[in-house]
């Protein structure tokens, strides 16, 4: 079953790709990932935009995760045979462009899995300034969640509402020099654990026990990123970036990105390199287990890794080949890349580094 | 926040005059995000399952000043 869909994602994949049409273009992914942890996910996503009228576009999007995981932290947490399900995402969009430089968009977003359901709505303007020498971005997301345990009842689902804002600058700082800046403010409330997940915890007389996770009801998240992309000598491209991040529940994380690309062949081919580094501080309430001295369960009470303190490094190799104007399409482009991921985690006994591998092939046409 | 927001105030006060032919290099698809929405979707997806920060991804560059 899962080879199944894996092989109608990829012909999803490349049959929205060499798809040919008026005015538009259409674009895919397909990402394979695999871990040490004997979990492994097959991603793929496909995206068209038809321009409709001069002034308005729309777009349509699909997306899918092919889940199979058998790990020891998630076999001890969900089920004691790891469990196999798949993810849809859908986007249905709309840009309105009145002017060059400006355009608004809306767009309805949705996906669903067997236990989890999301619907939303993105608002997004955007607008050059200066004689298009500074650009500003802005964009509201609006998500309304619902979620549960595989096979539960529905009625038992609980709800998750999200609102994240973002504010996003691009001004030119020199011929070969651009920068960003951006900021995004998110809040949630609502169910913000998960249905799966359990506590060690240690009482007073000595006995142990699992009790299920319990974690704060709010959350609001703050995130600036500041970039710089250069073009350098001898076909040369880099980009940097770095993102400060801290929430309501004590988290705070540092992330650097540096990207170098080259081109060759006349702008036809392009090599480039990624390096990511990531480091994230744990969560106020988060302990790898909890001794009870006083007779009550802490209200906020979390044992996983995901708000453990930790490290991560990834690197890319990524190779990109324009393939000239092939048949009715103006362009169609290929795309290959290579990533490790290296992630280790402090207080989280279960899995404390995991190691993956993520292969991705991508397909871009203009017609 | 503010060292940041600060920053970017003074950058701006010196955004740079080009004549249209300067513009080439920036608008070079190395120098834009544009075409790798899926590339960089995929990439925070599988990241905002395995790390708890999100937001302010854009931040890596794509679009406006002219360069598309």
């Amino acid at each position: 079953m899962r080879l199944q869909l894996a092989l109608l994602a990829a012909a999803l994949t490349i049959g929205a790709a060499a798809t040919a049409a008026a005015d538009g273009r259409a674009g895919s992914w397909l990402a394979v990932y695999g871990d040490d942890d004997r979990v492994t996910v097959i991603s793929p996503r496909v995206a068209a935009t038809e321009e409709v009228a001069d002034e308005l576009s729309i777009e349509v999007g699909y997306d899918a995760d092919v889940i199979s995981a058998a790990s020891a932290d998630v076999v001890s947490a969900a089920s004691r045979r790891g469990f196999e399900e798949v993810r849809h995402g859908l986007r249905l969009g709309a840009v309105w462009s009145p002017e060059p430089g400006a355009a608004l968009s809306l767009a309805l977003v949705g996906s669903t899995e067997n236990d989890y359901r999301s619907a939303g709505l993105v608002l997004a303007a955007v607008r050059e300034w200066r004689d298009r020498r500074l650009s500003t971005g802005l964009e509201l997301r609006l998500t309304s969640d619902q979620v549960g345990r595989a096979g539960e009842a529905r009625a038992h689902w609980r709800s998750l509402e999200a609102a994240a804002a973002s504010l996003a600058v691009a001004w030119i700082v020199d011929a070969r020099t651009v920068a960003d800046l951006t900021y995004e403010l998110g809040l949630a409330r609502g169910f913000l654990g998960s249905p799966y997940r359990y506590v060690p915890v240690v009482w007073e007389s000595g006995v142990r026990m699992q009790v299920p996770e319990a974690v704060p009801e709010r959350r609001q998240r703050h995130a600036a990123a500041l970039g710089l992309r250069r073009a350098l000598p001898r076909a040369l491209f880099a980009r940097a970036g770095y993102r400060l991040y801290r929430d309501s529940w004590g988290i705070w994380s540092h992330t650097g990105e540096l990207e170098v690309q080259r081109a060759f062949r006349h702008d036809t081919v392009f090599l480039g390199t990624e390096l990511r580094g990531y480091h994230q501080s744990a969560a106020d309430f988060h302990r790898a287990a909890y001794r009870i001295e006083t007779g009550m369960l802490p209200a906020h009470r979390d044992a996983d890794k995901l708000l453990a303190r930790s490290v991560s490094l990834l690197g890319a190799l990524r190779l990109e080949v324009s393939l000239g104007r092939p048949g009715p399409l103006e362009t169609l482009r290929v795309t290959a890349k290579l990533e490790h991921y290296r992630q280790r985690f402090s207080d989280f006994a279960a899995l404390p580094r995991r190691s993956a591998w993520v292969g991705a092939l991508g397909l871009q046409a203009e017609y | 926040m503010t060292r940041l927001l600060l920053i970017a105030a003074l950058a701006l006060g010196g955004c740079a005059e080009l004549k249209p032919w300067q513009r080439e290099t920036l608008a070079h698809p190395c120098m834009t995000s544009d075409g790798r929405e899926h590339e960089h979707g995929a990439r925070d997806h599988m990241l905002g399952a395995r790390e708890s920060s999100q937001g302010a991804t854009a931040g890596r560059g794509g679009g406006g000043c002219g360069c598309n």
